[in-house]
């Protein structure tokens, strides 16, 4: 037996997204990332996390290195910085640092995080530093139309490594919780 | 003669208090109210009977640099203080011990090494010492106190200084050292004055003035507090460990923030995160440590972030030679990073000149919204000058272009044009001015722009912001001493070098020699029109600089075009009057020596 | 001579000095070290009274330039004292505790002023004027017009007597069996010599013996000696000059022989083959007197040098003296003496 399904109309549900309040938070430009890119979706669950605690875009600090994820901060109505490669961390600990009242969102792939930042998610993570650190892993350095990351998976075949991924992937969840974030 | 000019040096063997002696001598003259140079020499090994080397010159006037001649030697051990009697100028003093405990070889005794026109007192320290104390320890203080009567230093300043330097000990310790300083002071009386060293008095120290005893790293320090350095991240790399290490004792008590990072990069990149937040932020490092920094320097630069970094230079390249000084980082410092990413960079001449560049880096990384960088050097950031403090704090605590009244539905523009291209600047937390900076060219919005027209713009704004910095006020971005008008030497010199510089070229003046010298303290952007006016009127011109490639005579001949004779000297020692003042010579007969 | 010879001069007087000068000619190659107890460089004694004539700067009477020592490879030691010297081993010891070897020694260390017994205990409370330092002292002392009261007057202090006079100073001569020292002089023929002095000025104590020296009362002159008789005289500045005894302590365990000086050959060489003497500190054999005798004077003492330094070098030249050494008043009724004649 069907259960009935309660039908979506689109100008309700236009209606109910507007109304949220959450759109207040994302910017006037359009993302560039591709259809169907994960990093829509965790843009949603920023803008909705920054929306259900009250906190004012003005008080909002959005740091991102290079990469795909680097365009996070032109899209979200808040002050931003877009850094160097891998160097997301460090200045999202200074900016913390010059004024604690500010809630501080750090953004990166996985090459940003692991390859070239390496050096510093474990001092971020002893420090225990108050901000939130999303990295986003897909296995791939993406904006440079795919090379093999950190975390490219043994045997994975791209334009440098054409004969196969010979590297064992780094094992984040491993390694952070060793260094200690929480 | 009321100017007072007497340069000391002590030397001893390590443990003898070489150190100790030199600091207390220093410290009591600057508390008498004269004007002291000092510049201590450490044994290279941590361990072992090396070489300690204390030199304290004590003026009326303000003087730039230690005397290649002393007026007087103390020698502590005469095994390492015997290479030093050329040092004294003819009658001149050389202190000595003339009662050693263990019997001699011919010749390791300075009796036979004072020149004949040096005056030699022979002292009996090591008994002088025991006599007052029951040991020989403070044979150090007998000498100090032997110098006060001999010279007419003023005792109740050592009294003090010697009280305050042992007050965290036991009380005994400390009167057992004034009682060795009476001891050597009551055995001098028996001494004849035959040396024509003399003293005369301090000079006037203004009302409410305070004159201190710093390095060059002190003076940063000062000069980064009394200017509201709000945060500090840095790495270890000498000579600038001890910039930092003091502003972690000093910061906190002052509600201001630092942390030690986990290397130069991760330093200067929260140095910017923290310029961006609007708090006012510096790192300190060396030349190996900037080379790392230049890449985030230019992020610095595209996203108009102010930023303050000292750099202390050292021996190079690489690694180089890291307990040397050197001058050789100008060019990093200028040019370094991709791209047109011009800065600020000032180099200050002596330790007040590093109090004032530190504080007015601060004013002028926020008012032109760059990075700023201060160029010091191993000898400057370890020589102690005395410095007076006026009662008023010199720096203006908010030198930021605020923000006007946004129009509702208007898009804060980060990075609009203006007339003097500096544009208003919103930080984190102030209402409506939510904008990202980015290190890709962008449109006044700061949004991301690869367009020809955009980043002619703006390339044009980032640099012609920066002249602004040519007229800032309260900062001698460049300064000429000496002859006015046409001259027949002019010497051109930057970082402590000029110190060495103007001694030369007061000594050419008294031989005859038309001669002027030139400071150029901002290196970037650099004073042209001031600098074009001061070679126009020399018919030669030398630079003297501690680095091989002559790298000021490059910077300004590439930007004059007017060829310039050098004096490159890469010692890792400080630059010697003499050689200077020989080519000022040279050049001043018609011929550049070779 | 071989090269490197190691010649040392012990005193830097003018036999010390006249010493080194002809060592250097003779021996171009010869290593030479003087030595000294002073502070300064060779600086003629008979120049010392130019402290009251405005001399303040020892530089001022200095004989040669700091340079010249430099220029003629001399080590200079100065503020050294010799404590023993080893004939037989070749070495020197030093107070500061330091050894130095030698081929050749010359002693000229001449003599320290001597001060008879019974005025010892008041040494505290008189002056010197041997040194440049002394004699400064004495200057700095002495108020203007202020009076020096001498003991004895041995010729050295009547040749700074005539200067005191000379530059507004007043002098009271206290007379011993040491006046006129070195000449000999029978008290029954004093009387005319000290006529002479009275006539240029110095007022001249006889008869009682000097009792004892102490500071003068308040308001007083610093100075008063008080005689046998009760008598006080009164002076600013109390110096002996009771003639020279010879400065030879720091040789008696060298084992050559010793008199009141050292004795030395015509050659002026000790008894150790290797040690030489010369000038007021040594007594050399004279044939004629069958006895060893003192000479004194500038041009004597210079001469001492001189040969000491020749026959240090090869040659053996006995000293000869000038000759003549009696006190003599000249026809303008002033004392005179060959031993105040100098350069």
């Amino acid at each position: 037996m069907n259960e009935p399904v309660k039908p979506v109309y689109l100008e309700e549900k236009l209606e109910e997204i507007r109304s949220d309040g959450h759109l207040a938070y994302r910017s006037k430009s359009l993302p560039t990332w591709c259809p169907g890119c994960g990093y829509f979706s965790v843009s949603e669950g920023v803008t909705k996390a920054l929306k259900e605690l009250h906190i004012p875009t003005k008080d909002v600090v959005v740091v991102s290195g290079i990469g795909c994820a680097s365009r996070f901060p032109f899209f979200l109505e808040a002050y931003g910085f877009h850094t160097l490669h891998g160097r997301t961390l460090p200045v999202a600990t200074g900016v913390k640092v010059a004024n604690d009242a500010l809630t501080v969102v750090a953004v990166g792939g996985d090459g940003d995080g692991f390859a070239i930042g390496g050096g510093h998610i474990s001092h971020a993570a002893r420090r225990n530093v108050d901000m939130t650190y999303i990295l986003m892993d897909n296995g791939i350095y993406g904006l440079t139309k795919g090379q093999t990351s950190p975390t490219s998976a043994l045997g994975f075949k791209t334009s440098t490594t054409p004969y196969e991924n010979r590297d064992q992937p780094l094992r984040p969840l491993m390694m952070l919780l060793s260094y200690g974030a929480s | 003669m009321d100017s007072t000019d007497l340069q000391i040096i002590i030397c001893g063997s390590a443990g003898d208090g070489t150190i100790a002696a030199g600091d207390i001598l220093k410290r009591a003259m600057a508390r008498a109210g004269y004007k002291v140079i000092a510049f201590d020499l450490y044994p290279a090994e941590i361990r072992g009977f090396g070489k300690c080397v204390a030199r304290v010159r004590v003026t009326t006037e303000q003087v730039y640099s230690l005397k290649r001649r002393s007026d007087v030697l103390v020698s502590l051990d005469d095994s390492h203080a015997i290479e030093h009697v050329g040092e004294v100028r003819d009658f001149g003093a050389v202190i000595f011990e003339n009662a050693p405990i263990a019997r001699l070889r011919e010749g390791r005794h300075m009796s036979a090494h004072v020149k004949p026109g040096q005056v030699p007192y022979g002292l009996a320290q090591r008994e002088v010492c025991e006599r007052a104390t029951s040991s020989s320890r403070s044979r150090n203080i007998v000498v100090l106190g032997f110098l006060a009567r001999m010279y007419g230093l003023p005792v109740a300043a050592f009294h003090e200084i010697i009280a305050d330097k042992f007050k965290t000990k036991a009380p005994v310790v400390g009167e057992s050292n004034i009682r060795a300083f009476d001891a050597g002071f009551e055995a001098a009386t028996a001494y004849f004055k035959l040396d024509d060293v003399t003293l005369g008095p301090p000079s006037h120290v203004a009302e409410g003035a305070d004159t201190v005893m710093m390095t060059g790293n002190g003076a940063v320090v000062q000069g980064c507090l009394d200017a509201g350095i709000g945060s500090f991240f840095g790495y270890p790399i000498t000579p600038a460990t001890t910039i930092m290490e003091r502003l972690a004792v000093e910061m906190p008590k002052a509600g201001a923030r630092l942390l030690q990072t986990e290397d130069e990069i991760s330093a200067i990149a929260a140095t910017i995160g923290a310029g961006y937040a609007g708090s006012r932020a510096a790192t300190a490092t060396s030349g190996p440590g900037l080379a790392l920094m230049v890449e985030m320097l230019g992020l610095g630069v595209m996203a108009e972030v102010p930023c303050v970094i000292f750099v202390s230079q050292r021996g190079g390249p690489s690694t180089g030679m890291p307990t040397k000084t050197e001058q050789s980082d100008l060019n990093l410092a200028v040019f370094g990073g991709a791209g047109d990413a011009q800065r600020i960079v000032l180099a200050p001449t002596n330790v007040e000149g590093c109090y004032r560049c530190a504080g007015k880096a601060f004013e002028l990384a926020e008012k032109f919204q760059t990075p700023v960088v201060i160029l010091l050097d191993l000898y400057l950031s370890n020589r102690y000058e005395t410095v007076i403090f006026s009662k008023d704090n010199i720096f203006e605590p908010n030198c930021s272009k605020a923000v006007e009244k946004q129009d509702p539905g208007q898009a804060y523009q980060r990075f609009q044009l203006t007339d003097d291209f500096v544009s208003p600047r919103a930080v984190p937390g102030d209402v409506g001015g939510m904008h990202t900076v980015t290190g890709l060219e962008h449109n006044e919005l700061g949004r991301p722009s690869d367009s020809g027209e955009m980043h002619t713009r703006m390339s044009a704004k980032r640099h012609r912001k920066l002249e602004g910095a040519l007229a800032h006020g309260d900062l001698n971005i460049c300064k000429r001493f000496g002859d006015e008008g046409p001259v027949d030497v002019g010497i051109l010199a930057w970082g402590s070098t000029f110190g060495e510089s103007l001694e030369a070229m007061m000594a050419a003046q008294a031989e005859g020699i038309r001669c002027s010298a030139m400071k150029v303290v901002m290196l970037s952007p650099l004073p042209v029109d001031l600098i074009a006016g001061f070679l126009a009127d020399c018919k030669e011109v030398l630079v003297p600089e501690l680095n091989y490639e002559g790298q000021l005579a490059n910077l300004v001949s590439g930007q004059l075009g007017r060829p310039l004779s050098r004096l490159s000297r890469v010692t890792g020692a400080p630059m010697q009057v003499e050689e200077i003042l020989e080519q000022v010579r040279a050049l001043a007969k018609g011929r550049a020596a070779a | 001579m071989a090269k490197g010879t190691h010649h040392v001069i012990i005193g830097i007087g003018i036999a010390g000095n006249r010493a080194a000068e002809i060592l250097r000619e003779r021996d171009p190659d010869c290593r030479i070290t003087m030595i000294t107890m002073s502070r300064l460089p060779f600086y003629n004694r008979y120049d010392l009274p130019k402290v009251f004539r405005g001399v303040r700067d020892w530089r001022e009477i200095l004989v040669d330039p700091p340079a010249h020592y430099d220029k003629s490879h001399i080590t200079l030691r100065r503020d050294s004292r010799v404590t023993n010297v080893d004939g037989q081993r070749g070495t020197l010891t030093f107070a500061h505790n330091e050894e130095i070897g030698f081929d050749r020694v010359v002693v000229c260390t001449g003599g320290s002023g001597y001060l008879p017994e019974d005025l010892t205990d008041y040494r505290h409370l008189m002056n010197g004027f041997a040194t440049f330092e002394s004699a400064m002292t004495v200057y700095e002392l002495l108020p203007e017009g202020g009076r020096v009261v001498m003991l004895g007057g041995d010729m050295i202090g009547l040749d700074l007597a005539r200067t005191l006079l000379e530059t507004g100073y007043r002098v009271t001569l206290v007379v011993n069996d040491y006046t006129f020292w070195p000449h000999r002089v029978a008290a029954d023929q004093r009387g005319k010599y000290l006529e002479a002095l009275e006539r240029l000025g110095i007022e001249v104590h006889e008869g009682a013996k000097l009792e004892r020296v102490k500071e003068g009362p308040k308001g007083m002159p610093a100075r008063c000696l008080v005689f046998e008789d009760g008598s006080e005289v009164f002076g600013d500045v109390v110096m002996p000059f009771c003639g020279l005894v010879p400065s030879v302590e720091f040789m008696l365990s060298s084992g050559v022989d010793i008199e009141r000086g050292l004795l030395v050959n015509p050659q002026l060489r000790t008894t150790n083959e290797r040690i030489w003497a010369a000038g007021d500190v040594c007594q050399i054999w004279s044939a004629e007197e069958n006895a060893y005798r003192f000479y004194y004077g500038w041009n004597n003492v210079r001469a001492m040098g001189e040969v000491a330094a020749r026959n240090m070098t090869g040659e053996e030249e006995p000293f000869v003296s000038i000759g003549d050494e009696d006190l003599y008043v000249d026809k303008s009724g002033h004392i005179n003496s060959p031993f105040w004649q100098h350069d």
